[in-house]
C-alpha cells in the first residue's frame, strides 16, 4: 500500500500497488485530484521504515502510474556482483581507476 | 547472522549496493537507502561504475542521470587519488579504488560482493546490507 500525495491539492489517498509496481488511480481520485500526465504526485509507503517520497510517472494511460524507482533491471545479487566485476575490470585494464 | 549497529556509522557504498537499490526492492537494499541512520559516502569512481552498469542495461540516459543525481543528493561523494591507495594490496587489483575510498573516508565498506567483503577486511571494516540493524 502507498499513500499518494497531491502536491497541488494537499490531499492524500491510500492506494494499492500491484506486483508489477503499477498503481491504479481510481477514477474518483483522478477526478478529485485532477490528475494529468503533468500532475506532480508523490507517494510514500505505509508501515515500512518511512520510505521517502518518490516521484511517479505516467505510463500508457491516465489512470496507471508506475513507481519511479521501479527500475527495469531485474538482477540477482550474483548478477549485480558479476556485472560490477566486469565493469571494474574494464576500467582497471584501461587505467581509469581513479578520480584525479 | 551478525548484525551491525548502524547508529551514526559512516558507510562507504560500493557500486553493487547502489545498483541493488535500483535493480531490486529487497528490504535490505531499501533499508540502506531510506532507513539508515548513518553517514553515507561514495566516490566519483563508484558513480562512474554505476553509470556504466545502468547504461549497459539499456536504461535511458535521462533515467541514469536521475539515479546518479539522487545518489549525489543522498551521499557525500569524494574523489579518490592513487596516493590514497598506497599500501593496499589485493588479489584483484581492480578493487583497490573501492577499498581506498572506504579507507580514506574512515568508513565501513558496504558491498554485496562476498570476495571484496572478505579481502577488504585487511584494510577496512566491511559489511553486507543484510547485516544492518533496522532503525
Amino acid at each position: 500500500m502507498v499513500i499518494v500525495v497531491s502536491e497541488t491539492k494537499g490531499k492524500e489517498y491510500i492506494l494499492h500497488v500491484s506486483s508489477n509496481g503499477m498503481i491504479t488511480i481510481p477514477a474518483k481520485v483522478k477526478k478529485e485530484l485532477d490528475i494529468t500526465a503533468e500532475t506532480p504526485l508523490k507517494l510514500r509507503v505505509v508501515g515500512r521504515n518511512e520510505l521517502s517520497l518518490k516521484k511517479m510517472r505516467l505510463v500508457e494511460d491516465s489512470v496507471a502510474f508506475q513507481v519511479w524507482r521501479e527500475h527495469p533491471l531485474k538482477l540477482s545479487r550474483e548478477q549485480i556482483v558479476g556485472k560490477v566485476r566486469k565493469i571494474r575490470r574494464g576500467f582497471y585494464e584501461a587505467g581509469e581507476q581513479f578520480d584525479g | 547472522m551478525k548484525r551491525v549497529n548502524n547508529s551514526m556509522v559512516r558507510f562507504f557504498l560500493d557500486t553493487s549496493c547502489l545498483i541493488a537499490v535500483y535493480a531490486k526492492h529487497s528490504p535490505s537494499a531499501i533499508a540502506i537507502w531510506f532507513g539508515m541512520n548513518a553517514v553515507k559516502l561514495t566516490s566519483e569512481y563508484v558513480l562512474k561504475e554505476l553509470r556504466r552498469a545502468l547504461l549497459d542495461e539499456d536504461a535511458r540516459l535521462e533515467r541514469v542521470n536521475d539515479v546518479v543525481d539522487e545518489v549525489r543528493r543522498k551521499c557525500t561523494v569524494v574523489k579518490i587519488t592513487p596516493q590514497q591507495a598506497k599500501g593496499i594490496a589485493l588479489e584483484d587489483k581492480s578493487d583497490i579504488p573501492i577499498v581506498a575510498g572506504a579507507r580514506a573516508c574512515n568508513a565501513v565498506l558496504l558491498t554485496l560482493d562476498r570476495k571484496l567483503h572478505a579481502q577488504a577486511r585487511k584494510y577496512v571494516k566491511t559489511a553486507f546490507p543484510e547485516e544492518l540493524a533496522k532503525t
